[in-house]
């Protein structure tokens, strides 16, 4: 109880919560992790409370597991050692918008919608992953490294610089942010540890409490195109060719049951009919003109994209599926959190586990034929899988999704889909996939094969976090 | 230690590198020790240099990880270099150190489809760049020149002239090979699983790289990289660079279809920033940079004399002052050049940009600007008075340099002369598509005692300014953490647990990132040795 | 902003007009590394990115330029002593002194990195430290004035049969000056004697000092040997004096840059030519004339003392030499393709023969010569040519070595096979 009064103490009786129903919210999420429940929750509003809160932990030798969005998938904050959650959400504040240097300043709270759409009033964006969920905090997307569905960039991640509550309790920043003198404090790298370090680590490294993220600014022309294939080796090549050419914003792959689930309003008819129509796979790729002669630049991309279409023999359209006004949903969902209650992976059978991974383009089809094999053996419908195909960085490297759809209220088909899950993950592994972000069950397959990369991850959290109170069981730690 | 226990330490030591290398890959021979004692930094020459007890030639990761099995079971330290450019001296009056010359590791490999290299240390920016090139691609070159050591380089500082585009070396690094001080082997990125490949920088998990490398790296003393994935970049050019003439005086001009250079500049250098902010805005060029007056000069002259002619004559001041000079490419298309044309022209009248006369680009561009591809002209910046100094170097907005330069300056007129008149050099460096920019502020020195004393005495006062105001600058990254550490939240205490752990016997390149004699004393050690 | 009010220059008159200082220029040295690599621009593979043989083969910093000049500074300081350095001897002489790290530091330097190892020669002959196998040159050049201790009396054989005029006796307007390898090696006999067949055939008033002729002493003084240069240098200008000609004509390149470059450095004055720029004027006024068909396919090979290291130095200026006559030469034969090397002009590989590596370290000069080969067979040619005996020598020794199949040939036998 004095533990509970302490809380009390640094956030507020309104912001400590330990009721059962609370409790048993906080114990899981949509992930296939052992459901695990804290003792508190507690909701800081500004850093010196977390600070303080993460003082006490150090006394107390209790774990802390930071959370900044009211929704999770992967696992990352789940109390695996019970502890406290420290709920983020109530530090939601954009702090600052630097059009000109192209970044804003958020709090972890921040939602996808938020930020979204504060920045859309000043024409500007930040490059986001597929669809984020709309209460996703857009801070942790850039800290955990999620794929953006732009690959025009060199630098993958969104995550400029910040400010970290370390699990010693000290203040720290990233990138130049370190030397507080200048104005800019921007720039993603400064002293070693580097913002890198910090990234993946699923909260086990500190409490983000700002950060710098990367914003565009919105094209000001688009022309969206769909390109169809019916094969997943055919999309290769044309991915590499458009990509090393450096034509398009916004390039990403859907097969068919993604597709319609995501384009889809009424459902579940239009979702059949669209799932019938779309192509196999359907490649989206949006050509875009900023302030400065769009329609110009649109013009010369195209062209360039009709020259690869001719050489490779695909077809470049600006409708698929049927569905009228395609091009401009498309867009608009391409650059939006979702916007409808049930969460899009959720539509089809009530939940969804996914397998995500690095590779690189040309091994793709061999990924897929592996884990189509093992869906048969598993008795699982390849109908049902999802695939979401997002190449990275001019085609360098590729992010795999695949989706498992199932129905959480089925046991047998959960259990099914669960030993399904877990032998694909081992044997994309085996295979050469990687995980660059293991969550859950992952994080054990990934580091028992990663040599002294656990020894030395485990030297740089002893280093910050010497208690181990910091969302501990996560990673290798 | 009497000198009869030095003598036998050494010769146990040496037998143990022949034993494991091979005589001929060691050695101790005081003509080839004198041969790394020095380099070009104005240190040095305060110094004296300082001779390693051994220099070895490690030909492979398993070489390196017996020889720091070896340092580890006698207690000597070790470094190791790149092309040798900065070298990774003895310091603090350690005895035995052992040196590793990586001319034996010189193996590239190019994933040309998926556009990156795995280099070993001794490979260069030239010879990547020619491979590439063949291949269709390209990678960054930095301005000490080409023949500088890709893996150093990326894992030391690593602007390269096209980081408009390609970035600053920490987002090109991909699967990376380390031996640690402990003779492990860590593998990062993709690598860390073993049928993954090089293809994959981050993670996994938490990306262990940024332990090694931020604005700075960590100079070998957490462990020694053997083997790392660099990015590649589409090129649109040849595959191989045209050149015309002969040594010095060489031409290299690509073609006008697919490159096309263009140089204007501003009565200020918040103009020439704020067209810059504009180009980077309409995402035009391949580069884009603005450099100082005293770059082109040293660039362009092709002797001391010239330099000097044209220094004291004031051409390129005249003619460069707040230059800002960009190439745009075919990257795409030849039609993306006429669109990049077209906007660039209208940004550059918006702004109030004077595009420089025929004769300044032709005295500029035809003999330098292909620099920016493949530098062979980085070096020159020695020939004017034998060393170079700098007070400033950062990393933050592109109009940082507004605020962060003048400083800067007030430390440099201070200390000229004897420093050598550099027209207020001021390098603005876009990075990313202006995620960011560097900007930076050298200048030459002469070789000589009294000059490089007073760029010691510079470079202080310029650490405490730094450290003082907050400012992330060059200089204080780079200086042992134990002394700057205090000033930015005590990273020291973090990187001495962290060092202490991976090298209790602090033999990797001791005192360099962080001096933990001085630590353990309670001190913060010197801030330059 | 802040303005700079005074012009800060530097106050040693060395920075601002670069003149010749030993220790100033090995003090300037900055490691850069630009030594052990071509012009960055000009390469065109990882493989053949290398300029220095030395670095390449033996690795330690001590072997390149770089670390030559730390040593000698090191030497000039005191710091260094020659008893306590058993390599210091290996060290400085396996080097071609091909030069080819002087040009590439001379891409950004004013430094003269070539000559201050060249003084540290001559200062360790002078103080006694000498190679074994230098030595037994040495006295044979003294006693016969011949570079291969062998007897002056056989130095005129090669032309044996040939109706050339003797110097000794008879006046001409150009003296051939054989050089020590064509005079006494007999395999290389017929590149001598197609040089004379060729000027002859194009009308040249051409004789040659039989066995009067002597060393050239370029050798000589690039191996350390000051004074027998000097002897030697004052004994041809003497001799070529009272012959009264107008001109040598060399088939060597040794020779060539020794009496234009070496022998005005020593007050001297010897006017040369090398013989593939007497046939490119002479193809350029009509005199000789291409016509039978050569159908080989070729890649030339500059020689270091033909082309970088045959000007004296002018900062700023070119580090030009005749790298574009003996091409057009072989452009101008019918059926012959000419492909490029990739490291070629002045910052061509050099072959392995000079700077007395051929006589102190034999398996370094084939290897130098090999890594050539390799190099010429990279390109696809048939035959790798050249207009320097040493560097033919050295080349057919590789190819022997390796039984490699490209053949290897001296310009002037294809001129003369296309006659």
């Amino acid at each position: 109880m004095a533990l509970k009064q302490e809380l009390i103490d640094i956030v507020g009786p309104k912001h400590v919560r330990d009721d059962v129903e609370t409790l048993e919210k906080y114990s899981k999420d949509h992930s296939i992790v052992q459901a695990r429940r804290p003792s508190y929750v507690v909701y800081p509003k500004n850093t010196n409370e977390v600070q303080s809160l993460v003082k006490l932990a150090n006394n107390y030798k209790i774990p802390l597991v930071p959370r900044s969005s009211s929704i999770g998938f992967y696992g990352a904050g789940i109390p695996l050692q019970g502890g406290i959650v420290v709920d983020l959400t109530k530090m939601n504040k954009i702090i600052e918008v630097d059009a000109k240097n192209k970044k804003v300043q958020v709090e972890p709270g921040v939602t996808w919608e938020q930020v979204q759409t504060e920045l859309g009033k000043q024409e500007l964006i930040v490059s986001s992953p597929l669809l984020p969920h709309p209460q996703k905090s857009a801070l942790t997307s850039a800290l955990e490294r999620e794929p953006i569905v732009i690959p025009k960039s060199e630098y993958g991640e969104t995550l400029l610089t910040g400010e970290v509550v370390l699990p010693n309790g000290e203040l720290f920043w990233l990138g130049s942010a370190l030397g507080k003198g200048l104005k800019g404090r921007k720039f993603p790298e400064g002293m070693i540890p580097s913002t890198r370090a910090f990234t993946g680590a699923q909260g086990t490294l500190g409490i983000l409490t700002w950060a710098n993220i990367k914003l565009e600014y919105s094209p000001k022309m688009d022309e969206l195109f769909f390109i169809p294939f019916a094969k997943a080796e055919d999309l290769i090549e044309p991915i590499y060719k458009i990509q090393h050419r450096m034509l398009g914003r916004e390039c990403l792959v859907l097969n068919n049951l993604n597709l319609a689930n995501i384009l889809c309003e009424d459902w579940p008819d239009e979702f059949q009919l669209l799932r019938k129509n779309l192509p196999q796979f359907t490649l989206i790729l949006c050509l875009y003109g900023l302030d400065r002669r769009p329609a110009e630049r649109i013009a010369y991309e195209r062209e360039a994209l009709m020259e690869i279409a001719s050489e490779l023999h695909f077809e470049v359209l600006s409708s698929v599926g049927g569905k009228p006004g395609i091009g401009k949903i498309m867009l608009n969902k391409l650059r939006n959190p979702w916007d409808k209650e049930e969460y899009w992976k959720f539509r089809y059978k009530g939940s969804c586990l996914d397998i995500f991974f690095h590779t690189t383009l040309n091994r793709v089809p061999e990924f897929r034929r592996v884990l189509f094999e093992l869906a048969a053996y598993h008795n699982y419908s390849t109908q049902d899988i999802g695939f979401y195909l997002q190449p990275l960085e001019y085609g360098r490297a590729c992010y795999c999704q695949y989706n498992l759809y199932y129905d959480p209220n089925d046991d047998i088909g959960k259990e099914k889909v669960k030993n399904f899950y877990l032998q694909a993950s081992e044997e994309i592994i085996n295979m050469g996939g990687f995980f660059s972000t293991p969550y859950g069950p992952w994080a054990e397959m990934v580091y028992r094969r990663s040599g002294a990369y656990s020894y030395v991850a485990r030297i740089f959290k002893d280093a910050v976090d010497p208690n181990n109170i910091m969302n501990p069981g996560k990673l290798c730690f | 230690m009497t000198e009869t226990n030095i003598a036998e330490m050494h010769e146990t030591i040496y037998k143990g590198l022949v034993d494991v290398l091979g005589a001929e890959n060691v050695s101790d021979d005081p003509a080839v020790l004198q041969s790394y004692s020095r380099d070009y930094n104005w240190r040095t020459v305060l110094t004296g240099g300082a001779r390693p007890e051994f220099i070895v030639l490690p030909g492979s990761t398993e070489d390196i990880q017996q020889i720091v099995k070896l340092a580890n079971r006698y207690k000597f330290p070790y470094s190791i270099f790149g092309s040798g450019f900065h070298m990774p001296l003895p310091r603090g009056g350690k005895r035995y150190w052992c040196m590793m010359s990586p001319q034996r590791m010189n193996k590239v490999e190019i994933d040309e489809q998926n556009m990156y290299a795995i280099v070993e240390p001794y490979v260069t920016f030239a010879q990547l760049s020619a491979e590439a090139m063949k291949r269709g691609l390209h990678v960054g070159t930095p301005i000490c020149g080409s023949q500088a050591s890709v893996l150093a380089n990326h894992l030391f500082m690593g602007y390269h002239s096209t980081s408009y585009r390609t970035g600053y070396s920490p987002a090109n690094i991909l699967g990376s090979q380390w031996v640690l001080p402990n003779g492990e082997i860590l593998r990062t990125g993709s690598l860390a699983n073993p049928k993954c490949g090089y293809f994959w920088g981050e993670g996994p998990g938490l990306s262990l790289i940024g332990l090694f490398k931020a604005l700075a790296g960590s100079f070998g003393a957490l462990g020694t990289a053997t083997k790392l994935a660099v990015k590649l970049f589409p090129w649109p050019g040849p595959q191989s660079l045209p050149t015309e003439g002969i040594t010095p005086s060489k031409k290299c001009e690509l073609s006008d279809d697919k490159f096309r250079w263009y140089m204007f500049t501003y009565p200020t250098l918040e103009k020439a920033i704020n067209a810059m902010y504009e180009i980077g805005k309409a995402e035009l060029g391949l580069v884009l940079l603005k450099w100082p007056t005293i770059w082109f000069a040293w660039y362009a002259a092709k002797s001391r004399e010239e330099y000097m002619k044209d220094w004291t004559e004031e051409y390129w001041q005249k003619y460069t002052k707040n230059c800002v000079e960009v190439c745009i490419s075919a990257l795409s298309s030849r039609k993306q050049m006429q669109y990049e044309e077209k906007v660039l022209m209208e940004i550059i009248q918006e702004t109030g940009g004077q595009i420089v006369s025929k004769d300044v680009y032709r005295k500029w561009v035809p003999f330098n600007a292909n620099n920016r591809f493949r530098d062979s002209y980085g070096p020159r910046f020695n020939r004017i008075g034998g060393a170079f100094g700098e007070v400033h170097l950062v990393w933050d907005s592109l109009d940082d340099p507004l605020s962060s330069l003048p400083p800067a300056f007030e430390i440099a007129d201070k200390h000229t002369p004897p420093f050598i008149d550099h027209d207020n050099c001021d390098n603005v460096w876009p990075v990313h598509l202006l995620t960011g920019a560097l900007s930076e502020l050298d200048f030459p020195v002469e070789k000589n005692v009294e000059s490089c004393e007073e760029q010691a005495k510079a470079a202080i006062e310029s650490v405490e300014h730094d450290m003082k105001k907050g400012y992330l600058t060059w200089l204080s990254i780079t200086a042992p953490l134990s002394s700057t550490g205090p000033a930015y939240s005590n990273l020291h205490l973090i990187m001495a647990k962290i060092k202490k752990s991976l090298d209790p016997y602090n033999l990797a390149n001791p005192t360099r990132l962080i001096d933990m004699d001085a630590m353990e004393k309670g001190s913060g050690g010197a801030l330059f040795h | 902003m802040i303005q700079i009010k005074t012009k800060s220059l530097p106050s040693d008159d060395y920075y601002r007009k670069y003149y010749w200082d030993f220790r100033k220029d090995a003090w300037n040295c900055s490691r850069c590394a630009c030594c052990k690599w071509i012009d960055t621009w000009e390469v065109k593979s990882a493989r053949f990115a290398g300029t220095c043989p030395s670095s390449g083969r033996y690795k330690f910093d001590a072997y390149s330029c770089q670390g030559r000049l730390d040593i000698a500074l090191a030497l000039i300081d005191g710091k260094l002593s020659y008893e306590e350095s058993p390599k210091l001897l290996d060290i400085y002489y396996q080097c071609d002194t091909c030069g080819a790290c002087d040009v590439s530091c001379k891409r950004s330097q004013d430094l003269q990195p070539l000559n201050v190892m060249l003084e540290v020669r001559a200062k360790l002959v002078k103080d006694g430290q000498i190679l074994p196998a230098h030595k037994a040159v040495i006295d044979g050049l003294k006693k016969e004035n011949n570079m291969l201790q062998k007897s002056a009396a056989d130095r005129g054989k090669w032309a044996k049969g040939m109706n050339i005029k003797n110097l000794t006796k008879e006046k001409a307007e150009f003296a051939y000056h054989a050089g020590c390898l064509l005079s006494f090696d007999e395999g290389l006999w017929p590149v001598a004697r197609a040089g004379i067949e060729v000027l002859k055939s194009a009308g040249v008033d051409i004789g040659i000092m039989g066995a009067s002729e002597m060393c050239c002493g370029g050798r000589a003084y690039d191996m350390g040997y000051r004074d027998e240069f000097y002897r030697l240098a004052d004994l041809n200008e003497k001799a070529l004096k009272k012959a009264g000609v107008k001109e040598v004509i060399t088939s060597c390149a040794d020779g060539y840059r020794a009496f234009k470059v070496l022998y005005p450095e020593a007050g001297k004055q010897v006017e040369v030519q090398h013989i593939v720029e007497s046939v490119y004027s002479l193809m350029k006024s009509g005199k000789i004339k291409l016509n039978k068909e050569v159908p080989l396919t070729v890649t030339y090979h500059d020689p270091c003392r033909l082309g970088r290291l045959s000007k004296p130095y002018v900062p700023g200026e070119p580090i030009d030499g005749v790298y574009e006559p003996p091409r057009e030469i072989l452009r101008a034969i019918p059926g012959v393709k000419l492909v490029e090397m990739e490291r070629i002009k002045e910052y061509a590989w050099c072959c392995g023969a000079g700077g007395g590596v051929k006589e102190a370290y034999p398996d370094f000069s084939i290897w130098t010569a090999s890594e050539r080969i390799e190099e010429a067979k990279a390109t696809g040619a048939e035959a790798i040519v050249t207009a320097c005996p040493w560097c033919e020598k050295n080349f057919k020794e590789a190819v022997a070595q390796k039984g490699d199949k490209i053949k290897v040939y001296d310009v002037i036998e294809l001129v003369k096979a296309a006659l």
